[in-house]
C-alpha cells in the first residue's frame, strides 16, 4: 500500500526520459514552403525520393510565401521553396543565399461564367472592375500575402488599379485563406453571380479533376501570368545539407517535377526544359539585376559550386 | 473505400501518434496540475480565489492563441529556442499539456473541496497524520481526477491550433513525423481530398467515444465501491 504510488511515478519518469532524449537524426532539413507546391502532393514525392538518394530527411512546413519568410526569420527553416520574386529579393539580401529557379508554370484566371471576354490578364481585370462596379460580377482575392496574392497585386497595378483602394469595394471579396478554399468559395458564390479569381494551375487542375469545382479557365496566356518557383537557403543554417538538396533538385529533381501529376496538362515545368523565349520571361519577372546582367542570384549571395543562370539585361 | 483508408498503414500511424502525443500531454499535465490543485483544494492562502478564477478562465483559452505564443517562444530565435522543441512530437505534447492543465486543476480542486471537510475530520479522528489524511482525501477525490484526465485528453486530441503551429504536420515515410489526426484532416480538406478527411474524422470521434465510455464505466465502478 505504502509503495503503490512509487511504481507509476518511476514508470512515468523513465517514459519521460525516453521522450526527452529521442535518437536524433541530425540529417534533417526544415524547409518552409508555399501551399501551392505542397497541396499538389509534389513535395511528398520529392521528400521521399530525396530521402532514398541521400538519406537526408526533409521536413516541409507549408505556409504562404509571406509566412514562410517569417518562419525563416524566426530561425526555424534551413531553406525556402517559394514563388514571389518581389518578397524573395528582400529576403535574399537580408539572410538568404543561392537562390535557384527550379520550376515554373502559369497562373490562370478562372471563373464561373463567361461574362467577360479579354485577350490578356490586365484587360480582363479592367473589365472585372468595370462590371464589378455595376454589380454584375465579383472578384475573389486571397489577400493573404501569398505568392499568388503578390502576383494578383502586380496584375492589378498593371491594369492601372490601386489594390488597397479596390479592396474596400463591394465587388471585391477577400478570403484570407489558401488557394483550395478560395476556389471553393468562388465556385459557391459563382452560382448566384459570375465570380472570378486568380489561381495557380496546379491547385485548379486538382480541384477540377476531383469534381469539387465547376469553374473554367478564362485567361491562361501571357508572359505576365508566369509563376516562378525558386529555392534558397538561409545563411548559417545547415548550408551543406541544403546545397546537397539544391544540387539534387537541379538534377534528378527536374525529372520528377516534369513527370509529376496525372492531369490533362503538366502541373509544373522544370526550369531545365524552358525554351529561349520562356527563359526571357522568367528573367524579366523572376530575376534580379546584378552588374548590368539579370540573374537568379546576384554574385554576392552565391555559395559553393552551383551554376547560376545569367542573361544580358536588355532594354525594352 | 472508407475501410481501406482507415486500415491503411499511414492512417494508423497518424492515429497512433495522436493518441501517443495527447496521452503524454495528459500525463505531463496531471504531473504538475494535481499538486497545484491540491494546494488550491487544501490550503487557504491570499490570492487563492484569483488563482482559482485564473485557472477557470484558462479552460477556454483559444488554441491558436496558445499556439502562437508557444511558436514564438519555441522558434530557434525565441527565448526557449535552444530546447529544439518546435516541430517535434514532444513540442506538441508540452503545448497541449499547458492547454489542458487548467481543466485538471479546476476539476480536481473542486472535487477535493467537495470531499474535504468530512473525510479530513474523519481521518484525523481515526488517528491519521496530516499527510495520511491528505492521501485519504486524494483517494476519495480520485474519480474527479479520472474524470478530469479524460476531459483533458479529449480536449488535447481534438485540438488543432497547437498541433499545427508547434507540430507543423510533418510527414515523411520513416521519418520523425508530427502529423496527427487533426492536422491531417485540415491538410486533406485544403487539398480537396474530402474522403480521407472524413475517415480521419470518424477515427477521431471513435477514439473520443471509446475513451469516454471506458471512463464512465470506471467512474461508475469507483462510485459503487465507495
Amino acid at each position: 500500500m505504502k509503495y503503490s504510488y512509487v511504481v507509476p511515478v518511476v514508470i512515468l519518469f523513465v517514459l519521460l526520459a525516453f521522450i526527452f532524449f529521442p535518437s536524433q537524426n541530425s540529417r534533417i532539413l526544415t524547409i518552409s514552403t508555399t501551399t501551392s507546391l505542397y497541396d499538389t502532393g509534389l513535395l511528398d514525392v520529392i521528400a521521399e525520393e530525396f530521402m532514398k538518394d541521400s538519406g537526408i530527411e526533409i521536413h516541409f512546413i507549408p505556409k504562404g510565401t509571406g509566412a514562410a519568410i517569417i518562419d525563416a526569420k524566426q530561425g526555424v527553416s534551413d531553406g525556402l521553396l517559394v514563388h514571389s520574386p518581389v518578397l524573395e529579393k528582400d529576403f535574399l539580401e537580408e539572410m538568404g543565399y543561392n537562390r535557384k529557379v527550379f520550376a515554373y508554370n502559369y497562373f490562370v484566371i478562372v471563373g464561373s461564367d463567361k461574362k467577360i471576354e479579354a485577350s490578356s490578364a490586365t484587360e480582363f481585370l479592367m473589365k472585372v472592375a468595370e462590371y464589378g462596379r455595376q454589380g454584375k460580377v465579383v472578384w475573389v482575392s486571397r489577400d493573404d500575402k501569398s505568392g499568388t496574392n503578390t502576383k494578383e497585386k502586380e496584375l492589378w497595378k498593371m491594369a492601372g488599379l490601386n489594390y488597397s483602394e479596390i479592396k474596400n469595394e463591394a465587388w471585391f471579396r477577400s478570403t484570407g485563406t489558401g488557394m483550395g478554399k478560395t476556389l471553393l468559395y468562388t465556385n459557391n458564390i459563382g452560382k448566384s453571380l459570375p465570380a472570378y479569381t486568380l489561381s495557380d494551375i496546379g491547385t485548379f487542375l486538382k480541384f477540377k479533376k476531383d469534381g469539387l469545382i465547376e469553374l473554367e479557365i478564362y485567361v491562361n496566356k501571357g508572359e505576365e501570368l508566369i509563376n516562378i518557383y525558386s529555392m534558397m537557403g538561409v545563411r548559417g543554417k545547415k548550408e551543406e545539407l541544403f546545397m546537397e538538396f539544391e544540387k539534387w533538385m537541379m538534377d534528378r529533381g527536374q525529372k520528377i517535377i516534369a513527370e509529376f501529376g496525372d492531369y490533362s496538362q503538366p502541373l509544373f515545368y522544370p526550369i531545365s526544359m524552358a525554351d529561349e523565349k520562356t527563359l526571357m520571361w522568367i528573367a524579366k519577372y523572376g530575376f534580379f539585376e546584378d552588374n548590368r546582367k539579370l540573374t537568379e542570384c546576384p554574385l554576392e549571395f552565391r555559395k559553393g559550386s552551383m551554376g547560376f543562370i545569367e542573361v544580358e539585361s536588355y532594354a525594352d | 473505400m472508407l475501410i481501406d483508408i482507415i486500415t491503411s498503414e499511414e492512417v494508423l500511424e497518424i492515429a497512433l501518434r495522436s493518441i501517443k502525443v495527447s496521452g503524454i500531454a495528459t500525463l505531463l499535465a496531471l504531473g504538475y496540475s494535481i499538486p497545484v490543485a491540491m494546494a488550491i483544494g487544501f490550503f487557504r492562502f491570499p490570492g487563492r480565489d484569483y488563482l482559482k478564477s485564473f485557472f477557470n478562465a484558462m479552460i477556454g483559452v483559444p488554441t491558436v492563441v496558445l499556439g502562437l505564443i508557444l511558436y514564438l517562444m519555441l522558434a530557434p530565435n525565441g527565448i526557449l529556442g535552444r530546447l529544439g522543441l518546435l516541430y517535434t512530437e514532444m513540442g506538441i505534447s508540452i503545448g497541449q499539456s499547458l492547454l489542458i492543465s487548467p481543466i485538471i486543476v479546476s476539476f480536481v480542486s473542486n472535487s477535493i473541496e467537495a470531499v474535504e471537510k468530512e473525510i479530513r475530520e474523519l481521518a484525523l479522528t481515526l488517528g491519521a497524520t496530516d499527510f495520511q489524511a491528505s492521501i485519504a482525501m486524494i483517494k476519495e477525490a480520485s474519480s474527479g481526477v479520472l474524470l478530469s484526465a479524460i476531459a483533458a485528453f479529449n480536449r488535447a486530441i481534438a485540438e488543432l491550433g497547437i498541433a499545427l503551429m508547434i507540430g507543423g504536420n510533418i510527414f515523411v515515410r520513416g521519418g520523425q513525423n508530427t502529423r496527427v489526426l487533426t492536422t491531417a484532416m485540415q491538410m486533406y480538406v485544403s487539398r480537396g481530398e474530402i474522403e480521407i478527411a472524413i475517415a480521419l474524422g470518424l477515427i477521431l470521434m471513435a477514439i473520443v467515444f471509446i475513451i469516454s465510455y471506458l471512463s464512465n464505466t470506471v467512474h461508475t465502478y469507483l462510485r459503487g465501491e465507495t
